[in-house]
Order: structure tokens, then C-alpha cells, then sequence
């Protein structure tokens, strides 16, 4: 335990030496700037901290509705929650909160609440296009997307187009419907690829006129349970987290004509695998609950270095890459592993936070 | 293929619209496009499209749903079953076919120039039979021959499957009875889309009825006299309406806001034998609101048009009431309502004993209350009668029609037609009928008729959202016993992706 009451944990001697050795070369470290972290936590709350360094502040604690994912808007002065609750206001739909960050210091006021379509229920991930203009709601429970039309000043515009979808697959039990997962926009910014966790499959949508219309199906298998998806800065790669068969799936992506081809590479894993994902932003290197890889930019094939990471419900990495950080939703802790920004190489991790049910995180830099 | 109905074309800006003009005005809640469908094929193709497009669909017959369930579907697809009007099939048989996108009054004149039968359900000419059927079908002649879905042989309906793909299924007691049975009373837009209904048998239709109208005088109705009125009704019906030789007698009192003047009582009558030979159940009945000095009217209840004027073929004089004794389908086509467009507010409530003094009285107060800057006229609570052959209890468990022990079924009703008015009237309506229905329940349930010693609910088919509200709102729709589980899982074993739904839709 450090003095401060914070733990450095799982390092092995090799890892040790070699953080060790590169610490003086680690802006992050030399010369801390403060930014700020947004955690939703599963007791109904966002908290918000102020990080210098790896010393984490908890400066406000937010009432929210069951946020499932938290996303920051590109000038960073707006925040997005998805709601995870099954209903609102007696209608089974979910709903999107908008808060306002301070400039200064990072304080978070609600500003809005928008509920989602009907039937869009149990939202659990975001996404919004690069120029921040739309953004893209997966529901979970009722097998929906929405797409809302954010307005200069970030907030949504009502009401939300949607696509009702449909399917089914291997797992009766759990994948009696469609059930999207985790979805992204491609570097175009005018497609969103997505995982249905429920009908075993991979979409490719065109953003058109504000809704969403599909380009490409691409199964993934029958049980495999498509969740967590990352696609390589390059473009024209795609990694899914396969949960009901905890497999490890890289695909080219086409971009130009919106498909998901062949299969790369597929690896297996122990079923109780989770299935955290999160790509550095020099694309040489996917974080994985499984560990950590070494990505071939002309393949695609995965490489597992030595490192390890802790069990994690989300990974997220910096986007200036100096950064990656690690929810543990088992134990509530919030880990920040320091980066090589060129090589996505990790260092040792510290523990920064806690809260309890860490679901998501986002991190606003100080130049925002 | 079904013909296609987009925002470019004229015939938009129509066909998109609600008849309740409440739901009328937001172009952002408005569906993308409209099917109009001749036939379960064309519904099938037209389904099959919305469901790759990922659109949702909801579906219309006659278009009289309460709530926006149907037109507020922003980006969707209404398929508009109103052109669906096939009369028989290949393969009917000597089966009766009613198709969804008939209207109530096409098929009672079909099957009564075809057959000489009718359906027991409905009232107004112009409602659909889609929507009208799914939901239970109850109607003037229901105390005589029970609701229209007690006499449902068989269906054909489209579903979606868990892959996204359209299916015709047929459907009847051997064949996905369990969605069958869901059909028959659960309501419409939920598991799939009904395209046609299939009769084995149905009711031969009365010879002839006696209809009556009456009012009376707001200027002399104190407390007194209201809550005697109104317990003179509902004793009839608890008591000798449950007597089978007045199964034929149909009555609806309608309770209008003071500020109307009047309120009203009208009824249908026939003998069980579908003659109106013995008049004496029906004098009986009448006798009752001698005191309460009833005028002879020529014209409807009031807000209520299942009366509405006509003029008799035949008058005739019954001891002291006069009756206008018309051939059943005269009196039943008449100008016999359902096309207004306006406006309107609707809530309900299924009561299985006669009013207490308490009840009465709570409705008197609201019925006298002035709201300043509101105008109430247009509102009216219709006590219309109910049990009779309705409350055969073993068809509760073969239906999706749960209320077999009411003797009356009520409908708060408001008509207007300027947008201005309706927060004014909406809030006295939440207040009148918070205010009744806290009467006689448990704290817990106060503001609703949940299902107790006194109520048995609402009318899935009369849908107020403002049930929503609260967290028990299934069990005040479809009971505190297994049906709302049953329904339940027939949705999730027909319509996994809840392809169809709407603000009160089965959740599955």
C-alpha cells in the first residue's frame, strides 16, 4: 500500500523493473494535468473526480437514473447517460440524461432527460458521431435503436428516429429477441456498426437524413453472443468480445461499402471470461480482459503480450493514449494504467478510485 | 402490394390522422407511411417490409382507438386494414367470416341480408371490426348473447417470428390456442395482426327491438334525487336485470356535466325470443324513474350517439311510455354513430353491485362542479348495463375477457373540439374519476377501480393512459388473477421482439 492509501497491485518483478525504467520518460507522470473522470455507478449515480495525476478527487456525486454508459460530447462540455431502467414515467422505454460540465471545474448540472422511443428499454451503450451531431441509443431490453439529432449546444432533439429490430439465436434462454449491445460510428461518421448480443450478429447501418438503415448483416456465429466491439483507428478492422462463448473475434471491415467480411482470427477463452474491450489510440495495441495485444497493423492477428489485466466490466483508454483505464465491477475499483502514447505499451497500475458498480467512464482532458 | 401512402402524397394528410383530434397535431410523432391493405397478403408483404426497414408497425381498422396508440408512431408504418373487407374465403365453408377492416355496421347488415345473424358486440356503425373484437367485443345485445369474442370460432393472424419473418397463422382451439385465446379479449396491437374472423355460429338476430329515449331535468335533481336516480339503475341491474327475460334490455344512463341541462337514459329492448310481444320487463324498468319526472325525447343521450335521432317506422304506445319499435337492423343501422371527430377523453370502469350512497354522492359533486373558464359540456359518464349471458363464468377461462361478475360498465366520455380547452377538461376528468374511484378501494389502489367487491377494472378497449400512471395498471385491465401472466407468455412465445406494441401493449 502506498502512503496515500492507494495500492499498486499485479506486478510482476519484470513489469516492475521495466516501469520503473520508464517513468522519467512518461509526460503523464512529469508533469500531471488536472482532467476530470465521469464514472457511472450502478447505485444510481455519476461521480465525478479530479484527476492529477494518479491522485483522483471525488468532487461531486450525482443522482442519476441507473446510468449504464457515460460519453462526453467532442468540445467536452456535455455529458450523455444512458439510463438502464426498464421504464419511465409508466412507459416501458428508457431514457438518455444530458448534463452540463462546467468549463472550469468539471461540475456536472442536469440539463435534460429525454426518454427514449417505446420499447426501447434497458439502454446500455452510446454512441455519438465524430462531429457530435447525432447520437446513437442501443437498447438492450426492447431490441431498438434510436437515434437522436443533437443540437450546437449539445442537447437532444425530440423525438428520437428509431430501428425496431429483430432476432433471435442459439440460447433460448437468453437470446429469445434481439438484444443490441454496444454499438460505434466508423471514422466516416455516417455508419454505426453494431453488436446484437441476442440475435448472434453484427450490423452495419447508414445514417441517413438522421436514421439508421441497414447496410450489411454479418452473423457471428450461432450462441456466440456478440458484446463489446472496438474498431482499429485504420478503419478496417473490427474486434468483437463474443460473450455466450467467450470467444475473441477480429474482422475486416469494409468501409467504403459498409460490410463486416471475413474472420481473422477467432480465440477461445475460459467461459467466466468477461469481455472488456478498449483499442489504444496508435492502433498497436487491444486491451482485453484476457490480456493485453500486440495488434499486426497489416493483419489484424492479435499477439498476447506478457502483461495482465485485472477482471474489467469497462476499459477505456486515453484519447491523447498516455492512459488506460479499468473498471472492476466485482470489486468497485477504478484502476488507471499509465501508457506509452506511440506503443500502447502499459506500465504499472494504481488503483485511484473506488465506487461501487463502476459501469462506465468517461474522461474529460483539460483542454476540453 | 399493399398501395403505398407517403408524406408526398395528397392523400396523406388524411389518412395519417386520428379521429381524435387530440392526437392530430404533432408532425413529429406521425408515421412514415401508411399501407392500405386488401388483403392478409398485402398486410403480410407490407408487415414483412416494416419489419426489414425496422419500422414500427401499428395498425388501424376502423381507426377509432381512445389513445395515440396507433397514430403517433414517428417514422413507422400504419397498415390501414380499413379496405380489408373480404366477405368469404375459399375454404370458409359454411363458416360467418367478418374481416378486420370491416366496419361494425357492413357486417351486422352482411350477416343479417346473408344469414339472418348478427354479432352481439358494438353499437356505432363505422367502428372496426379489428379492433372492436380483439379487445372483447361487448354491445347492445351483449346481456342477450354475451360479447362477440364468446362466439369466435377461429382467426387468421400475421406474427412475426423470433428470425423477423411474417407468418398467416390460422389460429382456433386446436391451433395455437393459446394465442387464440389471447385474441379473443386481450387487445388489439399486441401479438400480431388479426386479418379475419371466423364464426361457426353466431346469434340469430332479433326480429325487432323497442327503443326508448328519456331525460331528465338538471333543474330539479338535488343531491337527494341524483344519488336516488342513480341507485334506482343500478339496483335494476343488480337485482331483477340478472334475471334472464330481461337479457334483452340494454340501457344506458347518461350522467352529463350540469351545464348541459339534461341528462339522459336510452335503451334497447327485445324478449329473449327477439320479438318485443311481452313489453312488461321493459315497463318494469321504466317505472322505476317515474319519480324522476323523465321527458319523452326524440333525441340521443346526451354525448352518447348509439342513440341518436331517427324517425320511427312504427310508434307505438306501452302503457305510460312511448317506444319506437323498429325491425332490429332499422333500429341498428340508423344513423347509429361513431363518426365523430373531434376532440374527446375517455376512462372506464366495470362495476359489479349497484352504486353506494357515498359514490353517488362524490358523482354528484363533480357533476355540479363549475370549474371557472371551463366549459363542460360534452361531458358525460354513461352507465351503461352489462352482465346478463356476458357472465357465463366459464368463458372467463376461455377468453381473454376476464369481467364475468359486472352488472354495469361505465364510460367517461368528453367531447370537444378547441385544443385550448384541454387542460381544463382533462383535469376535471382526472379529478372526477380519482375522486370516485377512491371511494370504495384500498388506500393503495386509490384512484382506480382495481378489482375488489366492487369493481372489476376497465375496458381494455376504452384504454386511458393515464392508467399508466400506476405500477398495478395490468391488474386493473386484465385482473389480479393468471391472466396477465397468460398474456404474458403468449408474448413472449408470439412476438419475442415485441415487433408490436404501444403505450399499453402486454409487456412481455
Amino acid at each position: 500500500m502506498q502512503p496515500d492509501g492507494r495500492s499498486r497491485e499485479g506486478w510482476t518483478r519484470r513489469e516492475f523493473v521495466r516501469g520503473a525504467a520508464s517513468l522519467a520518460a512518461l509526460p503523464y507522470l512529469a508533469s500531471p494535468s488536472p482532467s476530470f473522470a465521469y464514472v457511472a455507478s450502478g447505485e444510481g449515480a455519476v461521480h465525478v473526480f479530479l484527476v492529477l495525476g494518479e491522485r483522483w478527487t471525488k468532487i461531486q456525486h450525482v443522482s442519476s437514473l441507473a446510468p449504464a454508459c457515460v460519453l462526453l460530447s467532442p468540445s467536452q462540455r456535455t455529458l450523455y447517460v444512458a439510463n438502464e431502467v426498464e421504464a419511465h414515467e409508466g412507459l416501458p422505454r428508457g431514457l438518455v440524461e444530458t448534463f452540463r460540465i462546467d468549463p472550469l471545474d468539471g461540475r456536472l448540472t442536469l440539463s435534460s432527460r429525454r426518454p427514449l422511443s417505446l420499447s426501447a428499454t434497458r439502454p446500455r451503450h452510446m454512441a455519438l458521431s465524430p462531429d457530435g451531431k447525432v447520437l446513437a441509443v442501443a437498447s438492450y431490453g426492447g431490441g431498438i435503436y434510436n437515434v437522436f439529432s443533437v443540437a450546437e449546444d449539445g442537447s437532444l432533439r425530440q423525438p428520437p428516429t428509431i430501428f425496431k429490430d429483430a432476432g433471435c439465436g442459439g440460447d433460448s434462454q437468453l437470446q429469445g429477441a434481439a438484444h443490441p449491445h454496444s454499438l460505434l460510428f466508423d471514422s466516416s461518421g455516417r455508419r454505426v456498426l453494431a453488436s446484437d448480443f441476442g440475435s448472434d450478429r453484427l450490423s452495419v447501418f447508414a445514417v441517413e437524413d438522421g436514421r439508421l438503415q441497414r447496410l450489411a448483416q454479418r452473423p457471428t456465429g450461432r450462441g456466440s453472443g456478440p458484446g463489446a466491439t472496438v474498431l482499429h483507428p485504420g478503419g478496417s478492422l473490427f474486434y468483437a468480445w463474443h460473450e455466450l462463448e467467450s470467444t475473441l473475434a477480429c474482422y475486416r471491415y469494409d468501409a467504403a461499402s459498409g460490410t463486416v467480411g471475413e474472420t481473422i482470427q477467432r480465440m477461445a477463452f475460459p467461459s467466466s471470461s468477461t469481455g472488456a474491450l478498449a483499442m489504444h489510440p496508435s492502433g498497436r495495441m487491444l486491451y482485453t480482459s484476457q490480456g493485453v495485444w500486440q495488434i499486426d497493423g497489416g493483419s489484424g492477428r492479435l499477439t498476447r503480450t506478457e502483461h495482465v489485466l485485472p477482471s474489467a466490466t469497462q476499459i477505456r483508454a486515453a484519447p491523447d493514449g498516455g492512459s488506460v483505464y479499468i473498471l472492476d465491477g466485482s470489486t468497485g475499483s477504478i484502476y488507471q494504467q499509465p501508457a506509452d502514447r506511440v506503443t500502447g505499451e502499459l506500465h504499472f497500475k494504481t488503483r485511484v478510485a473506488w465506487v461501487s458498480e463502476p459501469k462506465s467512464i468517461a474522461i474529460r482532458t483539460r483542454s476540453g | 402490394m399493399a398501395t403505398r401512402i407517403t408524406r408526398s402524397d395528397p392523400r396523406y394528410a388524411l389518412l395519417h390522422r386520428s379521429r381524435n383530434l387530440r392526437w392530430d397535431g404533432d408532425a413529429a410523432e406521425a408515421v412514415a407511411e401508411i399501407a392500405l391493405c386488401e388483403t392478409a397478403e398485402q398486410a403480410a408483404e407490407a408487415l414483412q417490409r416494416a419489419v426489414n426497414a425496422g419500422m414500427r408497425p401499428t395498425v388501424r381498422s376502423g381507426g377509432h382507438c381512445y389513445e395515440d396508440f396507433v397514430v403517433n408512431n414517428p417514422g413507422g408504418m400504419l397498415l390501414d386494414l380499413s379496405l380489408l373487407k373480404s366477405d368469404a374465403l375459399p375454404g370458409d365453408g359454411d363458416r360467418y367470416r367478418i374481416s378486420s377492416g370491416q366496419q361494425l355496421g357492413e357486417a351486422y347488415i352482411d350477416l343479417y341480408k346473408r344469414r339472418g345473424v348478427t354479432i352481439p358486440g358494438g353499437s356505432c356503425y363505422n367502428v372496426g371490426a379489428g379492433g372492436h373484437i380483439t379487445g372483447g367485443g361487448y354491445g347492445v345485445l351483449s346481456r342477450l348473447h354475451g360479447l362477440t369474442v364468446d362466439w369466435v370460432s377461429a382467426m387468421e393472424i400475421l406474427t412475426v417470428d423470433k428470425k423477423g419473418h411474417v407468418e398467416l397463422r390460422k389460429i382456433d382451439r386446436h391451433h395455437d390456442e393459446d394465442l387464440f385465446r389471447a385474441c379473443l379479449g386481450g387487445g388489439g396491437g399486441n401479438f400480431g395482426i388479426v386479418t379475419g374472423f371466423l364464426f361457426d355460429r353466431l346469434p340469430t338476430a332479433p326480429f325487432e327491438v323497442a327503443n326508448a329515449h328519456f331525460s331528465f331535468d338538471w333543474a330539479s335533481m338535488t343531491e337527494d334525487r341524483f344519488v336516488a336516480l342513480l341507485l334506482a339503475f343500478g339496483d335494476y341491474m343488480a337485482q331483477r336485470g340478472c334475471e334472464r327475460d330481461t337479457w334483452g334490455l340494454f340501457a344506458a344512463l347518461g350522467l352529463s356535466h350540469i351545464s348541459s341541462g339534461r341528462m339522459g337514459l336510452g335503451l334497447q329492448f327485445c324478449n329473449p325470443d327477439g320479438r318485443c310481444d311481452d313489453l312488461k320487463p321493459l315497463d318494469e324498468f321504466l317505472d322505476r324513474f317515474e319519480e324522476f319526472d323523465p321527458v319523452e325525447r326524440r333525441a340521443g343521450v346526451p354525448g352518447d350517439q348509439r342513440f341518436a335521432p331517427r324517425t320511427p317506422a312504427d310508434r307505438q304506445h306501452t302503457g305510460r311510455y312511448s317506444i319506437d319499435r323498429l325491425l332490429w337492423l332499422e333500429a341498428t343501422i340508423g344513423d347509429s354513430g361513431g363518426g365523430h371527430s373531434g376532440r374527446a377523453a375517455y376512462k372506464s370502469s366495470y362495476m359489479k353491485r349497484n352504486f353506494t350512497p357515498k359514490e353517488a354522492k362524490c358523482i354528484y359533486k363533480h357533476l355540479t362542479r363549475m370549474v371557472p373558464g371551463v366549459d363542460l359540456r360534452g361531458s358525460v359518464m354513461a352507465v351503461d348495463s352489462y352482465g346478463g349471458a356476458v357472465n357465463a363464468k366459464d368463458l372467463a377461462a376461455t377468453t381473454s375477457v376476464w369481467q364475468r361478475s359486472s352488472i354495469m360498465k361505465v364510460q367517461f366520455q368528453q367531447y370537444w373540439d378547441r385544443a385550448e380547452e384541454d387542460a381544463g377538461r382533462l383535469q376535471w376528468m382526472r379529478e372526477f374519476y380519482t375522486d370516485v374511484y377512491s371511494q370504495e378501494v384500498e388506500p393503495q389502489y386509490a384512484g382506480t377501480p382495481y378489482p375488489n367487491e366492487y369493481y372489476e377494472g376497465c375496458y381494455i378497449n376504452y384504454p386511458d393512459s393515464d392508467m399508466l400512471a400506476y405500477a398495478f395498471w395490468p391488474q386493473v385491465y386484465y385482473g389480479t388473477g393468471d391472466l396477465y401472466p397468460f398474456l404474458q407468455q403468449v408474448k413472449r412465445r408470439y412476438d419475442s421482439n415485441n415487433i408490436f406494441h404501444h403505450k399499453m401493449s402486454i409487456r412481455g
